[in-house]
């Protein structure tokens, strides 16, 4: 096989032997691919980085390709505080999530997006929720925050069921045992305004962000996001910082 | 072909870890420790126990030395407020050879990179949090790569910095020496016009 003019985005890389790199790439084409990138020694080459636009021409007939041409086709998204740990986050999302050779192009035109968009301030939050929508939705894991045309049931307890990933209520009394993966005591409005986006509402995002997590590590069987973690870390730091300097 | 012995197997195993050794250069260098050169072999399992006994991390610094603090941070005249951060001990090396620095180091183990499981705790980042709370340093270098990985890792420490008021810089970024213009890739030009210094 010989795929060249691939659109492509790196997600991750290792060293291989001596100069070379294992590489795995976002495409356009092909979903998640793996190659082997050995630059040339004789001409200097673009710098084989993440978040950074590329095309590349792919060879080989194996799971693992090698990766012969790379152009970078824009000055690369320079990514800075939160939007650098944010960039990583949706790195590992794609890398353990995304399975080899299935393409998603709407995923893939999203990610592009929001890369440009991540050093904008503002509205992160909302960003990340809703390309983690996306991607479940894309792989079929979709998350049903509220069934299309539902009432809201006055004396209903809502739940979230983490397995089926959607919403479930249990009438006028809740059910007295605790059943694992069920995430209880949800607001409907903030069902709801979760559901389309509507983050204008008063802890939507939150709730989209508990269930969303909830979804994710069900979906990865609890092995945990390193991405994550580390944005947490970074953002408590900024936190400290504010306490110690007041009047900023 | 015969298949190997299971020591030889896991010999092979072993060298197949090192960086920049294929399955070929290990089944080449296993067979030739054992086959040609085995006083060698015996030599280098020596010096590796001997290593493995002796080399221990710096308590100030992280770097690898064979005492609890290494001779860089026991040098009385080097200026200990100044504090350069770097990915790793080859990186001292390099800077060492350079000559143009008399200050102390902190070297981490390896840059923030969450695909390959480093955290700012795998990366020693807390040992360096202890020596900011000391309260003698009075400034951060930040010689992290200038890759996305080292520009994290870069901003997580001026973050960590921040509260203790120290003053931070970043190595610069530009043009090498003896280097034409037109050669210089484009990302590299564009920082060094970024970074550029009033004559």
């Amino acid at each position: 096989m010989i795929a060249g003019n691939i659109s492509a985005f790196v997600l991750h890389r290792k060293p291989y032997r001596e100069t070379g790199h294992w590489v795995s790439l976002f495409t356009y084409e092909f979903g998640r691919v793996a190659a082997i990138y050995r630059p040339s020694r004789k001409k200097s080459g673009p710098l084989l980085s993440p978040f950074q636009a590329f095309v590349i021409e792919l060879h080989g007939e194996g799971e693992l390709k090698t990766l012969r041409q790379l152009d970078d086709v824009q000055s690369p998204i320079l990514l800075s505080g939160t939007a650098q740990y944010a960039g990583f986050y949706l790195n590992e999302l794609l890398y353990r999530l995304l399975p080899l050779y299935e393409p998603h192009e709407h995923l893939f035109q999203a990610y592009a997006d929001l890369l440009s968009r991540l050093q904008v301030p503002g509205a992160l939050e909302a960003r990340l929720r809703e390309f983690e929508g996306l991607l479940l939705s894309e792989l079929g894991l979709g998350l049903e925050l509220w069934p299309e045309g539902a009432e809201t049931h006055t004396f209903a307890s809502y739940a979230f069921d983490v397995q089926e990933g959607r919403v479930i209520f249990f009438g006028e009394h809740p059910q007295p045992s605790r059943a694992p993966g069920v995430i209880e005591g949800l607001d409907p409005a903030l069902l709801k305004a979760a559901a389309r986006h509507d983050w204008s509402v008063a802890g939507a995002l939150a709730v989209a962000k508990v269930l969303h997590r909830a979804r994710i590590d069900y979906v990865l069987e609890g092995k945990p996001l390193k991405s994550r973690n580390l944005l947490k870390q970074y953002l408590e730091l900024g936190r400290v910082e504010k306490k110690s300097t007041p009047g900023r | 072909m015969a298949e190997l012995s299971p020591s030889i197997e896991h010999l092979i195993h072993c060298l197949r870890g090192l960086p920049g050794v294929g399955p070929k250069s290990a089944q080449r260098m296993a067979l030739d420790l054992l086959e040609r050169t085995p006083e060698r072999a015996a030599r280098l399992a020596e010096a590796l126990q001997t290593a493995l006994n002796k080399v221990q991390r710096c308590t100030q610094c992280q770097n690898l030395c064979e005492s609890a603090v290494c001779e860089l941070c026991a040098d009385p005249c080097r200026d200990a407020s100044q504090l350069c951060v770097v990915e790793s001990p080859l990186d001292v090396m390099a800077i060492e050879q350079s000559g143009a620095f008399k200050g102390g180091y902190f070297v981490l183990k390896g840059r923030l990179s969450p695909l390959d499981g480093l955290g700012p705790d795998e990366i020693g980042l807390p040992r360096l949090a202890q020596r900011l709370d000391q309260g003698n340093v009075g400034e951060l270098i930040l010689a992290t790569s200038s890759t996305v990985e080292g520009e994290a890792t870069a901003e997580f420490i001026v973050q960590m910095a921040k509260p203790h008021g120290i003053a931070v810089s970043r190595l610069a970024r530009g043009i090498p020496l003896g280097g034409e213009l037109g050669l210089v890739d484009r990302h590299t030009l564009s920082h060094a016009l970024n970074g550029r210094k009033a004559f």
